[in-house]
């Protein structure tokens, strides 16, 4: 007779299936969809680590570092695939009514340095750029930067707006503003020491500080337009890292290079060609509040965005090539005897001191075919449900928004600050026309205990894309433990709403929603998950695969 | 039966227990999404690094950073050429710089036929905010295998002599530059010319100055013009240059002459610099003294990787050259240029000899590696009637 109980080989196998039923997680938590990314480490032993300019340029043009296997989903986005607000970024256009005020305000707290004298404490002797770093008379660290000589108002200006857009968008800036520097103002710190090329660091003085004034554009009463940037709260630690996690920061579990933002990002500093989106051009601080600390990342340094380079106008190639180009376009040059001609070479520029050089007209723009300088890791991952993220939260920043951050550029020069806010428009309504139809567009679905399905079809809504024929919707029941949907009805309608059809009783209910007819990405479902909640269906989860 | 059971149940539950304390993660599942993110926290937290540069980081930054490639003071390798003909040589070079603008540089190098320089400069500080400039210079070369060919635009190749040119040169140099792209150079230089071939063949007058000893006393003056943006590479801009020179032999041998050159270049970059027209200029004239000749080793030249490409090296001597270079360049980088080329030389014994159709001619490719305003690899390939070469260099054409 066969004994029931079984044999020590059969336990192992029961106790590994208890393990495995008991580490089976539901798909979707009671917390579920989570807006705040969970820090729930205190930050205790990070040390500042500068990442060295040279070797990260090596490393992003040859060793492409960060997971080797593309094309997986972003990994830090909530379940209905938006990005929680976290240390990289806060959700604010298309989810917190923002005001043109509000993007020129940004995220000034002040009305820059207090008055009196500012206190060099170092300066920025290498490059070709000068910049001091000074302190107000309330202690406050600043950062001043300025224009090139015969360029005024073009590298502080791109800076001032590019940072309130990028705020706009959701990244954590600095302060800034724009100011005035009479150099009577200025007084070396007792202790400040400069290094001048080619020579030892020695005691600053004032020959040192008309040395480096030499090299900014003087206004005629002898003072210099000023771009202050604020030192951001906290103690610096580094720069944003584009792949892996921060070995020291327990809160940072997602690589890199798997953060929507990160990878969106590429999408911002297109559309505002920000080609020195680089890590350099960035901070990490940690910052302590109630008691815990916690690193938050900053972008930083905007002087090569729009028109300008920062030390001249931009040239024509940034933001067409990066810095080394495709070996594939080289060859092609080549055999082409140069009759393979770039677009930036022979297309129209508007040129003006105030803002730099930029394509007088963007409508053929193509945002997917941007380089920055040097691409990174976040970017080589990103994909198309990546982009129209980011093009979705570009769409919520309107036309009054953007004249808004122009304004605050103070360029003096109407017919330039014009030019650069129909530019910008401009270029976001390519972004709009490109990355929006790329995927299934269909946004915000919502079910009420009517049974009415209404979605939107946010490329349609911008038009940027015809509407199509009709939508299919496929009805599941859905098992959120197992993590199964049996399918039950298909339905479908010319528009939004859909009509349920009968549905067994359950909990949670999944529908996939797809264009018939239209662009080919559309007929690619989007999976809409909801809940049964007293009174109400409530949109637990959503996934658009490209 | 019932112990049997008693046993191994004794045995599985002991299992099912370890495992749990083992993984209690995953028995005990959380109930929440932040708790969930909380528990792969909680795991890197028992797990922290430190952050900092990686291996690889560490070494690119000792590379980068010592003096051999940071452009700073120090030394630094070099790769060249010791004298036109000696092969590709390498060596090495420490440079100090000095307060405004003043540096202090010296060089050392060995070339694959053995040839050898070492050469050292010294410019002085910039003084009336740079329109006047003082340099010195000083030189000690041992250039093997040189060739000479005999004299004339007809000179035979199977001709081909070899012989040891060793000069050992003291340079001053004041510049004035009173307006910009204008320079004017005055140049006192001493020379000392020693000259050794293995046969005695041709004669003296077949071939002057060489196998003797000669000390020269070398003032120049230099007009210039130059617009390009960098002399090491520029894709616009045209530069302009007469020189004149007098070259006496110290020890009044029959040696001494007069040079005369004028160089014209001029680059005309087409839709924006994605193509550049170019072209060169060079005429070389010299005069003697009543009954004297110029040595062979200070004749004017064609043949080489910027004068005449597509022959050998100093292939035609005599006392007066003209060059005609014409260029189509295309820029398939922003480090990389390609060029389609035509060169057209001429020397000859006087000025009247030289007619139209007497020019040899070379045309060929080639490819040219640079950054902002230097070349750092030229490879060229060249046809001339005598047959296809191979040139390498390290700066641009003209």
């Amino acid at each position: 007779m066969r004994s029931w109980v079984p044999g020590l080989g059969s336990w192992g196998l029961i106790a590994l299936s208890t393990l495995t039923l008991g580490a089976q997680s539901p798909r979707f938590y009671p917390d579920d969809p989570i807006w705040r990314e969970p820090m729930t480490r205190d930050v205790r032993t990070a040390v500042r680590y500068e990442p060295d300019l040279a070797y990260q340029t090596i490393e992003n043009l040859f060793w492409r570092p960060g997971d080797r296997v593309l094309g997986q989903r972003a990994k830090n986005i909530n379940t209905v695939d938006e990005v929680p607000d976290g240390p990289y970024f806060v959700n604010r256009a298309g989810r917190t009514p923002l005001t043109p005020a509000l993007v020129a305000q940004a995220a000034n707290t002040t009305d820059g340095p207090a008055p009196g004298k500012w206190t060099v404490v170092s300066a920025k002797s290498d490059g070709v750029t000068p910049g001091f770093t000074i302190r107000d008379s309330a202690n406050q660290l600043w950062f001043i930067k300025f224009d090139p000589p015969g360029w005024r108002g073009m590298a502080t200006g791109s800076e001032i707006v590019a940072a309130k857009l990028f705020w706009a968008a959701g990244y954590h800036t600095a302060e800034y503003h724009i100011g005035q520097l009479v150099p009577g103002n200025l007084v070396i710190g007792k202790d400040t020491r400069i290094t001048p090329p080619g020579e030892m660091a020695r005691p600053m003085n004032q020959g040192d500080v008309a040395w480096l004034l030499s090299r900014a554009d003087r206004d005629p009463d002898g003072s210099y337009r000023v771009i202050l940037s604020k030192a951001a709260p906290g103690r610096p630690v580094g720069r944003i890292k584009f792949h892996g996690t921060r070995a020291d920061d327990p809160n940072d579990v997602v690589p890199h290079e798997h953060r929507r933002e990160l990878r969106g990002y590429f999408v911002f500093a297109a559309w505002l060609n920000h080609v020195d989106a680089k890590g350099i051009n960035s901070l990490s601080t940690l910052i302590t509040e109630n008691g815990r600390s916690f690193i938050r990342n900053y972008l930083l340094d905007f002087g090569s965005a729009l028109g300008s380079a920062a030390v001249g106008p931009r040239e024509g190639w940034e933001g067409y090539e990066a810095l080394v180009e495709e070996p594939g376009a080289i060859g092609k040059r080549v055999l082409s005897l140069g009759f393979n001609i770039p677009v930036w070479r022979t297309q129209d520029y508007f040129e003006s001191p105030a803002i730099g050089h930029l394509p007088r007209d963007h409508s053929k723009w193509q945002p997917e075919r941007w380089w920055p300088h040097i691409t990174n890791a976040a970017f080589r991952h990103m994909r198309p449900d990546d982009t129209f993220w980011a093009a979705s939260k570009l769409a919520a920043i309107s036309d009054d928004m953007i004249r808004a951050a122009v304004a605050e550029g103070k360029f003096g020069d109407r017919a330039s600050e014009e030019f650069l806010a129909r530019a910008i428009s401009d270029r976001r309504l390519r972004i709009l026309q490109t990355f929006l139809p790329k995927v299934n567009p269909i946004v915000e679905p919502a079910l009420d205990l009517n049974g009415r399905l209404t979605f939107r079809n946010a490329a349609e809504e911008l038009t940027v894309a015809d509407r199509p024929p009709g939508y299919r919707a496929l009805w599941y029941t859905f098992d959120n433990q197992a993590d199964r949907a049996t399918l039950v009805a298909t339905t479908e309608e010319t528009r939004s709403p859909m009509l349920m059809p009968p549905m067994p009783a359950s909990e949670y209910i999944k529908v996939d929603l797809a264009a018939i007819g239209g662009p080919q990405p559309w007929t690619t479902p989007v999976s809409a998950y909801f809940r049964r909640n007293p009174g109400e269906w409530v949109l637990v989860g959503f996934e658009r695969q490209p | 039966m019932a112990a049997r059971r008693v046993r191994r149940a004794a045995v599985a539950w002991p299992v099912i227990a370890a495992l749990a304390i083992t993984f209690p993660g995953a028995i005990a599942a959380q109930s929440t999404r932040v708790e969930a993110i909380a528990e792969e926290q909680a795991g890197k937290a028992r797990k922290l690094g430190t952050e900092g540069p990686s291996q690889a980081e560490q070494v690119i930054r000792r590379v980068l950073r010592s003096p051999l490639l940071s452009g700073g003071d120090g030394f630094y390798p070099w790769f060249g050429s010791v004298y036109n003909g000696t092969g590709m040589a390498i060596g090495a070079g420490f440079l100090k710089r000095l307060e405004n603008a003043a540096s202090f540089n010296l060089q050392t190098g060995i070339s694959l036929n053995s040839s050898m320089v070492i050469r050292g400069s010294f410019v002085a500080p910039e003084l009336w905010r740079g329109m006047l400039q003082l340099d010195a210079n000083a030189q000690w070369l041992d250039a093997r295998g040189v060739s000479f060919y005999g004299f004339g635009q007809d000179s035979d190749r199977l001709n081909r002599q070899r012989f040891d040119f060793g000069p050992t040169e003291i340079t001053g140099n004041v510049t004035i530059k009173p307006v910009k792209f204008v320079a004017v150079t005055g140049t006192y230089s001493f020379l000392d010319v020693d000259t050794h071939r293995d046969r005695l063949r041709p004669s003296e007058r077949g071939a002057p100055g060489l196998d003797a000893e000669l000390n020269y006393h070398v003032t120049r003056a230099t007009a210039m013009f130059d617009w390009r943006p960098a002399t090491g590479y520029s894709t616009r801009g045209g530069f302009y240059r007469a020189s004149f020179e007098r070259n006496r032999e110290a020890r009044d041998r029959p040696y001494s002459f007069n040079l005369q050159e004028y160089e014209a270049v001029q680059q005309l970059p087409l839709v924006r610099e994605q193509f550049v027209l170019a072209a060169r200029g060079l005429m070389t004239l010299t005069t003697t003294d009543r009954g004297d000749a110029v040595p062979i080793v200070l004749s004017p030249y064609l043949g080489s990787g910027s004068a005449l490409r597509g022959y050998a090296n100093r292939r035609f001597t005599d006392r007066n050259r003209v060059l005609l270079t014409g260029e189509y360049r295309w820029r398939p980088s922003r480090y990389l240029d390609m060029a389609l080329f035509i060169d057209a030389g001429q020397v000859a014994a006087h000025r009247r000899d030289f007619d139209f159709d007497g020019f040899d001619t070379a045309w060929g490719i080639g490819a040219r590696f640079h950054g902002p305003s230097f070349t750092a690899l030229r490879v060229e390939l060249a046809r001339g009637r005598e047959g296809i070469r191979l040139v390498f260099a390290g700066s641009q054409p003209f």
